[in-house]
């Protein structure tokens, strides 16, 4: 099953705490920030009894030499976090500061691979507009904001467009009817809460029932579903915003407002809350580092420009997600970096 | 599909800083990335490129697209598909497979297709490395949430989904701009799937 990362954001960052961003290159350690980035609202979600929470990577708030605009300066700003999401952060997070690891020769070859990817990834994204895809890593001592991601499953309550009546959304006839629907797919989404509950998909939603009523107890709207390009953002239910970090990573600069919603980053039409772009996957695994990495990263998985650059060592192990490569022991498993992948 | 064509153009960039990269590292480190990158280099093409003209793949192609995941896999990634040949799908039985085109059936789809995809570059040389690494099995995250086990059945790579489905890795594997193609027999969905004929 795919979980919402409900998460929270805010972020109260202070130079010297915790986390990480690796220093590629030259060997300047970045200065480490922790906290949270500021999202959307949460409040269906965050009162559901099915949420859990997830961590995830750091966030490059500005980018070194780069001018920022209205939003990356809001952003650089400290945030005060929500006392519920500083509850659930559990505290400040560990410090690592990375060295250099290049050995002497290394740095002039780096630069000029630098120099080299900027002149070939021009490209034109899908809206016309000439953006950069770029391999190298950035040396910066900006700050750097720690994202805390929540899970969210199922929205207590009724969806839009069903009137809570009885004890569920639905008429009983009409219960009955969706208790019914399609159950050779319902078991296509994975859920995690356990329990007896049975789901049912129904009109771009998945529907928690109450065993034995019938009745619908939660809901979720779905990707490829209610949460589809050319629908309205479904009311009542709030993704949430993504940092500027991703939407860097996967080279979107369109003026959309980016959402994170159960695993998947939306592009959203400001104007009229329309979805106008499915943009990118997301595992929302949890990686801190200081802490064990997260299980299911068996297998290295470095993107292929990177591989030359960050292969396994008997030290060292790396491993790829959402946007971020990370430095593991591979003794301890535990986190020892995590690599920004921008310029 | 003009998104499609536009955002293959933005990974074009990536071989060509694959090939600037190559050979920058030192001799030390992981056999698994050192074979893959050695032994082949990745198409200029994106997975949706790639997974528009693969063979035997046209019904997991439409199925991707009816999802409505033309962005993610022609953008930036990377992502690893294990993709379910067509006659892996062909044991639904082809009303099941017509159903799952249509555009009731986009969620289903869109579910089915991130139970299927694992983050980041995944060669078969990476997994059979991991394998033989960790005693025999190693796992992989999905978006989905789930996970995959991989192991070896005699000669062949198998997958086995922790719902109990499981398949085998059929084929050659395609290396994309931004990810990873690898076919596999089955779907790697629940049991009752593989029993679809019989219900409802």
């Amino acid at each position: 099953m795919r979980n919402v990362l409900l998460a929270t954001a805010a972020l109260a960052f202070s130079v010297g705490a915790p986390a990480i961003a690796q220093d590629h290159g030259k060997g300047h350690a970045n200065d480490h920030g922790n906290g949270n980035a500021a999202h959307g609202p949460e409040k269906h979600a965050g009162k559901s009894a099915d949420e859990g929470k997830r961590g995830g990577p750091p966030e490059r708030v500005r980018e070194h030499g780069a001018k920022p605009g209205p939003q990356d300066r809001a952003r650089a700003q400290p945030v005060r976090a929500h006392p519920q999401m500083a509850e659930d952060r559990g505290g400040p997070q560990p410090v690592a500061r990375i060295q250099d690891r290049l050995v002497p020769g290394q740095h002039k070859q780096q630069e000029k691979v630098r120099r080299e990817d900027r002149r070939d990834a021009g490209a034109v994204n899908d809206r016309g507009r000439h953006f950069e895809r770029r391999a190298s890593i950035v040396r910066d001592n900006g700050p750097i904001y720690r994202i805390e991601r929540v899970r969210q499953r199922f929205v207590d309550g009724c969806p839009p467009g069903l009137a809570k009546k009885q004890d569920g959304c639905l008429p009983p006839g009409q219960a009955k009817k969706l208790a019914s629907e399609r159950p050779f797919y319902s078991n296509w989404w994975r859920r995690l809460d356990g329990g007896d509950a049975n789901y049912r998909y129904d009109n771009g939603y998945l529907y928690r029932m109450r065993p034995g009523t019938n009745t619908v107890a939660s809901y979720l709207p779905l990707l490829g579903g209610a949460l589809s390009v050319g629908n309205v953002w479904p009311s009542g239910f709030s993704g949430t915003q993504v940092p500027a970090y991703y939407r860097q990573y996967y080279g979107y600069d369109t003026p959309y407002d980016y959402r994170y919603a159960d695993g998947v980053m939306y592009g959203v039409n400001p104007q009229n809350n329309m979805i106008e772009q499915v943009a990118a996957l997301l595992t929302g695994d949890n990686w801190n580092v200081g802490q064990p990495m997260p299980s299911g990263y068996g297998v290295y998985n470095v993107p292929y420009q990177y591989r030359s650059q960050y292969r396994d060592t008997p030290q060292s192990m790396y491993r790829y997600s959402d946007g971020y490569i990370y430095q593991v022991d591979p003794t301890t498993r535990i986190v020892q970096a995590a690599i920004q992948l921008l310029t | 599909m003009p998104v499609f064509s536009k955002r293959a153009m933005a990974a074009l960039a990536v071989p060509l800083m694959a090939l600037t990269l190559a050979g920058c590292g030192s001799g030390a480190g992981n056999d698994a990335a050192a074979n893959g990158t050695a032994a082949e280099r990745p198409s200029d093409r994106t997975l949706a490129d790639q997974l528009g003209s693969a063979d035997g793949l046209d019904t997991v192609n439409d199925l991707a697209r009816n999802a409505g995941l033309e962005d993610v896999l022609g953008g930036i990634g990377p992502y690893t598909i294990f993709a379910p040949t067509d006659a892996a799908f062909k044991a639904m039985g082809d009303d099941r497979i017509s159903e799952l085109k249509s555009d009731a059936m986009k969620a289903q789809d869109a579910s089915l297709m991130t139970a299927h995809i694992v983050p980041g570059f995944l060669t078969t040389q990476d997994i059979e490395n991991a394998i033989a690494a960790n005693n025999g099995a190693v796992e992989m995250t999905t978006m989905a949430d789930g996970k995959l086990t991989f192991s070896k059945e005699g000669g062949a790579l198998v997958v086995t989904a922790d719902n109990g489905a499981k398949a085998t890795l059929t084929g050659s594997q395609t290396l994309a701009s931004n990810g990873a193609i690898h076919p596999v027999s089955a779907l790697l969905l629940p049991t009752e799937v593989a029993q679809a004929k019989t219900e409802q």
